[in-house]
């Protein structure tokens, strides 16, 4: 047996894989067509938001709900790969504060509730 | 370029930390002999497993001395280790002369010499060398199919071991192994800290080492492609340990087929079974002991058959001290593993004593004799009281602190420790295996009696060789066989399903000898009358063969179906990084609850947080909270399951649990009810609560 060829192989085997995982690996790090809706700061009292976008289409509305009732509507775009914050000026008393987002027929909710 | 860079330093951190310190330990052990007594595929498997126990022990030592585990003091340690390494190989000549001496002289150049291989045969390709290269190819290449759509890092186990990784190259200090557990008292719970013995630090350290020095993160592809290299080593040590076996085996017809047998095991446990456990199904799985132990296990076996085959000569006690060597390292990296193996060693012992019973021949009781002399000698004393300070002055491990060794030994306490049936067992070895195992150990046994009569008075090195190599391979399957169908007889309290992955290994090596042992004795029916004729003989272990080619790869098959859940896991990572970047806010100890049934990859979310063990505390398997053996927290269930509940409600309060992380799908409604939780994330896998 030739094992000095043997090793050669291998350790080129080895670093064509190797080489080849991890490549494929990193171009898996992307999320794709799905959206994110968050509170900007998660415990404070503000209303302030922030939608997150890895779908291919940019246009979204947004409504503010207080207590079951629609307070303000805006359209929203943000571009793919992108994220916007919105600032809500909490203007109106109530309980209950939705935010519901709708984008490509598909409807996410955050809300906060004060006593 | 990022990238190019990336791999330039991965590659650069394989070598540092896996080939380097234990090449040169290797040549401090062996010095100008190693080139004699090893073949370079043997240097190449060593070097590896000798590197991940120098690294190991040698950040223990930097740990204890308080120096802190950096990039920089890493490769300095290696590198002075490498140097003291030499320095020991060339009998401390280098501290004498001045470096310019040393490259000038004789000593150095006659090194350099030796480093060409002397026991290389340069000649061309034969039919071998590019049989074994077409074995590694598609070893690899299988290997490599699987893992495309498995090396995203979502495994559970995965995640659990990066954590203590990242812990060690966050703090620089050596983990102590603990994490919160929700406790009962009579005013309702608490968090308290306990140890945890289910993690070694030997399994650890080589990731933080390979971050260290690459600067790659752990949640990427580093930490299952340094687990596939550990899994190729595995194979290739099988191999090397299966030529050192076989290697003065003679077929009746006085042919040495060891190359044969070697080869036929790396095929079997190459490319054929390559996916299922223990192999592929464990690297993307993050089973980092087992395939640590799969790779330490043969490499022992190796040093102490070769160290007991000649024990007469002075290498067996370089033999010997090494075995030691990886033995320790074994006990330092995997608990489980290092107690197959003590049964392992203690069956071998076993199995050789009742063969010399058997023959009662002058030779094995004389070769008694050395063996004593060999264990009792001053260097392995020296060696087993340095080793014995060091477990326990410098670092002892976790498993031994805690009550570990109590629960692993004793009556089976879970229906999965009673043992596997022996049809569980089958399809865990694989049915053809077991069958041309069985039939090899039959034939081995009444071969190696039956040759010793005649070789008995020719060769007492074959005779002896061929003791250990019946007693290795019996006492090896006897040992993982008894352990996995009958633990209860060894008094032993472990899962019987995980023993069994420790069996496949000892299975191959003998199935490879019974198929090369009918391949030859089908060839020398030529000779000889038959009551069948040659050809149809000949067909009939063609398809024999045939079944069990096609038997692997249906073993693959069943592993290749999988589903990737990449962009799962994704979701995942991207909802804990949200709260990770928000937690400046949060209170030092609001805790965060995650859902481990319908989360993937949750186990990774505390490498976003690295704030304990148990953060987040975990939901788990709903099985688990129906445990008439051991009664267990029930906090975690019900502040997912019933959220509004009372005895929920005093679980929030006591564990100061303020975020929830689960799957809307199916816990999402129980939340939308209260009014004591806000909604503040929301994606379509996803959702995250706040308790107010």
């Amino acid at each position: 047996m030739n094992q000095k060829n043997i090793i050669i192989s291998l350790i080129a085997f080895l670093v064509i894989s190797f080489s080849f995982l991890a490549f494929s690996e990193n171009n898996q790090h992307q999320i794709k067509n799905d959206w994110f809706l968050y509170f900007e700061n998660p415990q404070d009292n503000s209303l302030n938001f922030i939608v997150e976008n890895f779908s291919d289409k940019n246009n979204f509305s947004w409504s503010l709900i207080v207590d079951g009732e629609i307070k303000k509507t805006e359209n929203l775009e943000v571009l793919k790969n992108n994220y916007k914050n919105v600032t809500v000026k909490k203007l109106y008393n109530g309980k209950e504060f939705i935010l519901k987002v709708n984008h490509n027929n598909e409807k996410r909710e955050v809300y906060k509730i004060f006593q | 370029m990022d990238f190019i860079i990336e791999q330039i330093l991965f590659y650069f951190a394989i070598i540092v930390v896996l080939f380097l310190p234990g090449w040169f330990l290797m040549m401090a052990f062996f010095k100008e002999r190693t080139s004699k007594l090893f073949s370079p595929i043997e240097k190449f498997v060593i070097s590896f497993g000798l590197s991940i126990i120098s690294v190991d022990f040698l950040m223990i030592l930097m740990g204890r001395a308080n120096i802190s585990l950096t990039r920089w003091s890493i490769i300095l340690a290696i590198i002075l280790f490498s140097i003291v390494c030499w320095v020991i190989k060339n009998n401390f000549k280098l501290l004498i002369f001045n470096f310019k001496t040393i490259f000038n002289n004789k000593i150095f150049n006659n090194k350099i010499k030796n480093l060409k291989f002397k026991n290389w045969k340069t000649k061309n390709l034969n039919s071998r060398t590019v049989l074994i290269i077409l074995i590694l190819f598609l070893t690899i290449f299988i290997k490599t199919v699987y893992l495309k759509d498995t090396i995203f890092p979502t495994s559970t186990d995965l995640g659990h071991h990066m954590y203590w990784s990242k812990l060690i190259s966050q703090t620089g200090e050596l983990p102590t192994y603990e994490k919160l557990k929700i406790i009962e008292t009579n005013t309702g719970y608490t968090l308290q800290t306990e140890n945890i013995a289910d993690f070694i630090i030997g399994e650890h350290l080589i990731f933080s080492a390979i971050n260290l020095i690459s600067g790659i993160p752990f949640i990427s592809y580093f930490p299952t492609l340094v687990l596939f290299l550990i899994n190729i080593m595995c194979l290739l040590a099988l191999f090397i340990l299966t030529l050192r076996l076989f290697e003065n085996y003679k077929f009746s017809h006085s042919r040495l087929l060891g190359k044969n047998i070697a080869i036929l095991t790396l095929l079997l446990a190459g490319p054929l079974y390559t996916l299922a456990s223990p192999q592929a199904k464990f690297v993307s799985g993050g089973v980092v002991g087992n395939l640590l132990g799969n790779l330490f296990i043969p490499l022992a076996l190796y040093f102490y058959f070769r160290a007991f085959k000649n024990p007469t000569t002075k290498k067996s006690y370089q033999f010997l001290m090494t075995a030691l060597f990886i033995t320790m390292g074994l006990f330092y990296t995997h608990h489980l593993s290092g107690l197959i193996f003590l049964f392992i060693t203690i069956f071998i012992i076993t199995t050789y004593i009742v063969l010399i019973l058997i023959k009662n021949t002058k030779y094995q009781i004389l070769n008694a004799r050395y063996y004593f002399k060999l264990i009792f000698s001053p260097s392995i004393i020296i060696f087993l009281l340095l080793a014995s300070f060091y477990l326990l002055l410098i670092y002892t491990p976790s498993y031994l602190n805690t009550d570990a060794t109590g629960t692993a030994i004793g009556a089976p306490s879970k229906s999965t420790r009673i043992g596997l049936t022996p049809t569980q067992f089958k399809y865990a070895i694989g049915e053809p295996i077991l069958a041309l195992g069985i039939i090899g150990l039959i034939l081995l046994f009444f071969q190696t009696l039956k040759k010793n009569k005649s070789q008995i008075n020719k060769n007492n090195k074959s005779h002896t060789a061929n003791y250990l190599l019946l007693a290795t391979l019996l006492g090896w399957v006897l040992a993982v066989s008894l352990m996995t169908l009958k633990p209860h007889w060894l008094h032993i309290n472990i899962p019987s399903g995980r023993v069994a992955n420790y069996a496949n290994f000892p299975f191959i090596i003998i199935a490879s000898f019974t198929i090369v042992w009918l391949a030859y004795s089908v060839q020398n029916l030529r000779t000889t009358k038959t009551f069948l004729p040659t050809r149809i003989i000949s067909i009939f272990f063609s398809l024999l063969c045939l079944t069990f080619l096609s038997a692997g790869y249906y073993d693959n098959s069943q592993s290749l179906i999988k589903n990737s859940n990449n962009q799962s896991a994704l979701k995942t990572f991207h909802a804990s990084e949200y709260l990770a970047k928000n937690s400046e806010h949060f209170s030092k100890k609001s805790m965060l609850l995650k859902d481990h049934n319908h989360i993937k990859a949750d186990t990774w979310i505390k490498l976003f947080f690295m704030k304990d063990y148990s953060y987040p505390l975990s939901r788990g398997f709903f099985k688990r909270y129906n445990d008439p053996t051991k009664p267990r927290e029930m906090c975690t269930l019900w502040m997912i399951e019933s959220p509004s509940s009372e005895k929920a409600q005093q679980c929030y309060q006591d564990t100061q649990t303020k975020f929830i992380m689960i799957n809307p799908n199916p816990d999402g409604i129980q939340f939308k009810k209260d009014e004591n939780f806000w909604k503040i994330y929301s994606g379509n896998e996803i959702n995250i609560f706040y308790k107010k």
